[in-house]
C-alpha cells in the first residue's frame, strides 16, 4: 500500500520484470524533511545533503520504524538494524549518485502526474543490485530497504525506507534488485 | 576488500567479501544460475551473467571531506572551464552541480566500465569467473 505524507512519499518496485508493481508500506524520516526545511528553504550549512545516496537493506519492517529511527547495532525500540552488519557475506550498500541520467547509477528525469488527489511529481533511481551473496549474511532476512549516506554499515542518516514485498532470506549466489522511486504528492 | 561486480546487462553491484575466493565462489554461483536459466534470488526474476569484477583495496566510494586550498583552486578552475559556454560565460546554477561533482566518488561510465573515479587494483575477467564456476 502507499502511505501518503504531507511533504512526500515513495513507493518501489523490487523486480521490474514482474508484471504488476508492488506498493508496500513506506516512511519518510525526519532527516529528509529537515533537508527541505533547513537546507532548501533556509540554506543551512549544517543540515546538508550527503555526497552520494546509499541504498541499503534492513531487517525491520516499516511498521516498527519511527520518523526519528536511527541505524544501530543495538536492536531495541525503533532502531533500524542493517542486513549483513555483522557478517556481510557479499552485502554492501549501493551508491546512487547525485545526478540525473549521467551514466552511473543515478536518478531519472522527474515527471509529473496531474491525477487529482493521487498524482504528484516523482523520480525513479536506476535499479540497484545487492549481492551476489556468498552465503547467509548476519543478520539475515531483509524486510525493508532504506536510503542513507556513507559506506559504513549500521551508521549514517536515514532518509526514507520501504518494505520489501516479503522477507528475503539470502544464500550463496543470491542477488536482490531494488528500484527506488521518490514521489511528492 | 570491496568489489564492483559488472553484470552482462550493464548493471553494477558493490559487494564486501573477505577474500578473492569468497568473491569468486559467490559470483560464479550466480553466473551458473544465469547459464542454467535459474532465478536470481528469493525475489525471483532471472539470474544475470557476470561480465567482470573489479577489486579495490580501499573503498572506491570514499570521498574527501576536505582538500588543500591549492588542490581545490585547481579543481574549481577546471570545473569552471568545463561548464563555461563558448563565450566564456558560466551559469551560476550549473556551478552548484559542478561543485557537487567534485565530492562525488562516481563518474559517468559505459555499461561495462567502472562507476568510480579511483582505479581498480585488480580485474577479474569472464575467464576467471568461468574457471571458478
Amino acid at each position: 500500500m502507499n502511505e501518503f505524507e504531507p511533504t512526500m512519499h515513495l513507493h518501489h518496485q523490487e523486480v521490474p520484470q514482474e508484471r504488476f508493481s508492488e506498493h508496500n508500506a513506506v516512511i519518510v524520516f525526519q532527516r529528509m524533511s529537515q533537508l527541505l526545511t533547513d537546507y532548501v528553504l533556509g540554506a543551512s550549512g549544517t543540515i546538508t545533503p550527503p555526497t552520494d545516496w546509499r541504498a541499503g537493506l534492513a531487517t525491520l519492517a516499516v511498521s516498527t520504524m519511527a520518523r526519528n529511527s536511527v541505524l544501530s547495532v543495538t536492536v531495541s525500540g525503533t532502531n533500524v538494524n542493517e542486513l549483513g552488519s555483522t557478517t556481510p557475506a557479499g552485502y554492501a550498500r549501493q551508491v546512487i549518485a547525485k545526478s540525473i541520467n549521467q551514466g552511473a547509477i543515478d536518478w531519472g528525469t522527474s515527471t509529473f502526474d496531474n491525477t487529482p488527489s493521487t498524482g504528484g511529481q516523482s523520480s525513479a533511481a536506476d535499479q540497484v543490485t545487492f549481492g551476489a551473496f556468498s552465503g547467509a549474511p548476519s543478520p539475515n532476512g531483509a524486510d525493508s530497504w532504506f536510503l542513507s549516506d556513507g559506506a559504513t554499515l549500521n551508521a549514517g542518516q536515514l532518509y526514507v525506507a520501504g518494505d520489501t514485498a516479503a522477507e528475503r532470506i539470502f544464500a550463496n549466489g543470491d542477488t536482490e534488485k531494488v528500484t527506488i522511486t521518490i514521489k511528492a504528492g | 576488500m570491496v568489489y564492483e561486480i559488472i553484470w552482462e546487462s550493464g548493471e553494477h553491484s558493490l559487494a564486501n567479501y573477505d577474500s578473492e575466493e569468497e568473491m569468486l565462489s559467490a559470483v560464479a554461483a550466480h553466473h551458473n544460475r544465469a547459464k542454467s536459466g535459474e532465478k536470481a534470488g528469493p525475489a525471483g526474476g532471472p539470474a544475470t551473467r557476470v561480465a567482470k569484477v573489479f577489486a579495490y583495496k580501499s573503498d572506491p566510494t570514499a570521498t574527501e571531506d576536505s582538500l588543500s586550498a591549492d588542490v581545490l583552486k585547481a579543481e574549481l578552475a577546471a570545473a569552471v572551464d568545463d561548464i563555461a559556454d563558448e563565450n566564456g560565460v558560466v551559469a551560476l546554477g550549473d556551478l552548484f552541480g559542478a561543485v557537487q561533482k567534485l565530492r562525488s566518488s562516481t563518474v559517468a561510465s559505459g555499461p561495462h566500465e567502472s562507476n568510480y573515479k579511483v582505479k581498480e587494483d585488480k580485474t577479474f575477467t569472464i575467464a576467471d569467473i568461468e574457471k571458478a564456476a
